[in-house]
């Protein structure tokens, strides 16, 4: 049983994975504060380590092809234990949605309306995403190409414009730190921002590619998002230097010191509207594959009617995640990557391991 | 608390409609439990009520039981 019947053509894939990167590489300021001057590195380390989830999660693709999550673990693990597994990915879902929401607020309390509630903004900004749920796979991924031209246009243009305050004296010394440091920068770069592509499972009935095309675009939207993320690191560590750890947000900090001859000037107007685009459709994204999971669960015949209600959980979760900013910033640089781990490395790889083991796969079912 | 009741009573009247021409039982169960628990929620909240963060919960059960996470600088 489907229950949305949208289809998400090859190159629109590629992009929605590419957009879905990006809109993680705004907020870097998680594992800069670990490994400060060498993040560069360790953010191609990530990416390396990303791979590995990459292949992980296209081989459970082509082995369960017109299934997603949720109807894998039924069939893997039997519906008992099946819907056990389900319900800890909603709670990874509800999580995550809550968690770039907060950050979406942070953001707009400090920097562009400190007065505002939070809530007021966070309502609004869900009420739009409620609209764009309401409308289906394809109206969410449908805007990926724009976004994504428009923030690696953005992305690019700074890049250029920032050669005047480039000094790279600030990359030295190089790997200088101790190694657990490194370690440490990879796993949070793996897990946060590369390793949250494990949403993408459960929108694969809708996805029309050949099977055995389907880890190339995969493989070519993650190198797009991987290739921006070094690229802004690289961009802040040389812009920043040392004190680039004192800042929550890096980028916004760049953007900020550009200035070419008294007429171009406040360009960090640009960081807050790619932040709020690429943060709308991240956000829409992960609230669409949790009601997605939550329909599939009850066994609903349409997902429309739970949007609004889920929507309203995200927002009150979103208040209820972290005591304070500090201890969200602790939390991510320290624990926050073990707790990934587990639903983005150790359950899927179970989920594989039984599956071979038992010797399901629903081609087999189709005949 | 007066606005958490009218934003509830504009959502039901928006969801609950399609839900009863539906004709299912269990989706009406379902969608109902769904908003009464987003209504508690939003309540607490409103009236100033603190509740605990399973995040919290269990990233503490991580670090405190099972030893795992990195050192503080």
């Amino acid at each position: 049983m489907k229950i949305d019947n949208g289809k998400v053509s090859a190159s629109q894939f590629m992009f929605t994975v590419a957009c879905f990167i990006q809109a993680s590489t705004l907020l870097t300021a998680f594992f800069i504060s670990v490994t400060k001057q060498d993040s560069w590195i360790v953010s191609i380390f990530g990416f390396l380590v990303g791979m590995i989830f990459l292949w992980l999660y296209t081989t459970l693709m082509k082995n369960f092809p017109n299934k997603n999550l949720v109807e894998i673990n039924d069939l893997v693990f039997g519906p008992v234990v099946g819907k056990i597994f389900s319900l800890v990915y909603i709670y990874f879902f509800l999580t995550l949605s809550a968690l770039n929401l907060k950050d979406l607020g942070d953001f707009v309390g400090m920097a562009i309306m400190p007065n505002t509630p939070t809530i007021v903004i966070l309502v609004s900004f869900m009420c739009i995403c409620a609209w764009a749920v309401r409308g289906g796979i394809e109206v969410v991924t449908r805007y990926s190409l724009f976004f994504t031209f428009i923030a690696s246009f953005i992305m690019i243009v700074t890049f250029f414009l920032a050669f005047n305050d480039i000094d790279f004296n600030n990359f030295l010394p190089m790997f200088n730190q101790p190694v657990m440091k490194y370690v440490q920068g990879t796993h949070i770069i793996a897990t946060i921002p590369f390793g949250e592509i494990v949403v993408f499972l459960m929108v694969t009935p809708n996805i029309e590619i050949p099977s055995n095309k389907l880890g190339k675009y995969f493989t070519l939207g993650f190198a797009v998002g991987g290739t921006s993320l070094t690229l802004i690191v690289l961009r802040d560590i040389a812009v920043l230097g040392n004190i680039i750890t004192l800042f929550t947000f890096p980028s916004f900090e760049t953007l900020r010191m550009i200035r070419l001859s008294r007429a171009l000037g406040r360009m960090e107007v640009l960081f807050a509207v790619i932040l709020i685009i690429l943060l709308f459709f991240k956000i829409s994204f992960l609230y669409y594959v949790s009601v997605l999971a939550i329909s599939q669960i009850f066994k609903l015949n349409s997902y429309k009617n739970i949007v609004l209600g889920v929507g309203e959980i995200i927002v009150i979760y979103s208040f209820n995640l972290y005591y304070s900013m500090v201890q969200h910033m602790e939390h991510g640089s320290i624990i926050t990557p073990f707790q990934w781990l587990i639903y983005e490395f150790l359950l899927p790889l179970i989920t594989l391991i039984v599956a071979k083991i038992r010797n399901v796969s629903s081609s087999e079912e189709r005949n | 608390m007066l606005y958490v009741i009218l934003i509830f009573l504009i959502i039901s009247f928006i969801t609950l409609p399609d839900v009863i021409k539906g004709n299912s039982k269990k989706e009406l169960i379902v969608v109902c439990s769904i908003l009464c628990f987003g209504f508690i929620l939003s309540s607490l909240y409103a009236l100033g009520i603190d509740l605990p963060s399973p995040l919290v919960g269990i990233e503490n059960f991580l670090k405190n039981i099972l030893k795992l996470g990195y050192k503080d600088q």
